[in-house]
């Protein structure tokens, strides 16, 4: 490693701990990703495939962040921060809406700035994209 | 993190900080993207649509090496690779004659692949959806 404690290290890899969160019907610890984490594996719903997790403010990562997600074994939603008018694919998701999260699928969100919001596409485990989701 | 000054730390999350490139009728520092950076956001155009940036040397980053470009220009530009490098996107030799078209608001996703095949380019719209491949020209 050229440069370990700079700004620009040069690793032979590194290796992202994802944390496990459960979808729930409502906000709480057990289901927001935090701003500080690449990594997510979803648990069983506490309810059913109504149950959602919620991305971190927008504010709060910088431009390009991109959060992966593995899907647990039922469908989920997936949210922004309840009342922050935050958008997933140009869709309001802070509550009213939300993003689609297929069982088993990989999802990966990208933050493009804190005014459009967050890409969010998904690919099932055998490696097909799936077509873009609509929150609703 | 277990292994902090060591080779392959583990994390919980990376950030990186986004560079802004300004995309210009002439290549340029202001254009030209770092081999350090991951992550490109991209500022108005300095004159029109056909303004560019520009990769890095391929020599100067490793195979695999994955650059994520935010389409934020406000409007079309192109992506080239260095002047006279004879470097290639998408299979198109991509230094000065022939530029990968940037569609306002897409995201870009550039893989090295090697320093003789090239760099691999693929884009996404706003909202999640696959773009069809970008052939040079």
């Amino acid at each position: 490693m050229a440069n370990p404690n700079k700004t620009n290290p040069v690793l032979n890899g590194v290796w992202i701990e994802p944390i496990e969160l459960t979808p729930d019907d409502s906000e709480s610890d057990i289901n927001v990703i935090p701003a500080n984490i690449d990594s997510v594996v979803l648990d069983a719903n506490v309810n059913g495939v109504n149950d959602f997790v919620v991305l971190p403010a927008l504010a709060s990562v910088p431009n390009g962040h991109i959060i992966t997600i593995l899907a647990g074994a039922a469908n989920c939603e997936l949210r922004t921060p309840a009342s922050s008018t935050e958008e997933i694919n140009s869709e309001n998701c802070d509550g009213t809406k939300e993003y689609l999260i297929t069982a088993t699928d990989i999802v990966k969100v990208t933050k493009i700035d804190n005014t459009i919001g967050w890409m969010g596409a998904s690919w099932t485990k055998l490696g097909a994209k799936r077509t873009a989701v609509v929150p609703d | 993190m277990n292994t902090s000054n060591g080779s392959n730390p583990v994390l919980d999350g990376i950030w990186f900080t986004p560079r802004l490139v300004t995309p210009d009728a002439v290549s340029s520092s202001a254009a030209g993207i770092p081999p350090t950076a991951k992550v490109v956001q991209v500022g108005a155009v300095t004159n029109d649509a056909n303004d560019w940036i520009t990769l890095p040397l391929l020599a100067d980053v490793p195979n695999g090496h994955e650059i994520t470009i935010l389409c934020s220009a406000g409007t079309n530009f192109e992506l080239r690779t260095p002047a006279s490098s004879n470097s290639k996107i998408n299979n198109v030799d991509s230094d000065g004659t022939q530029e990968y078209l940037c569609t306002d608001t897409e995201i870009i996703k550039v893989i090295k692949i090697s320093n003789t095949v090239g760099w691999m380019a693929h884009a996404y719209s706003a909202i999640g959806a696959v773009v069809a491949a970008v052939i040079p020209d």
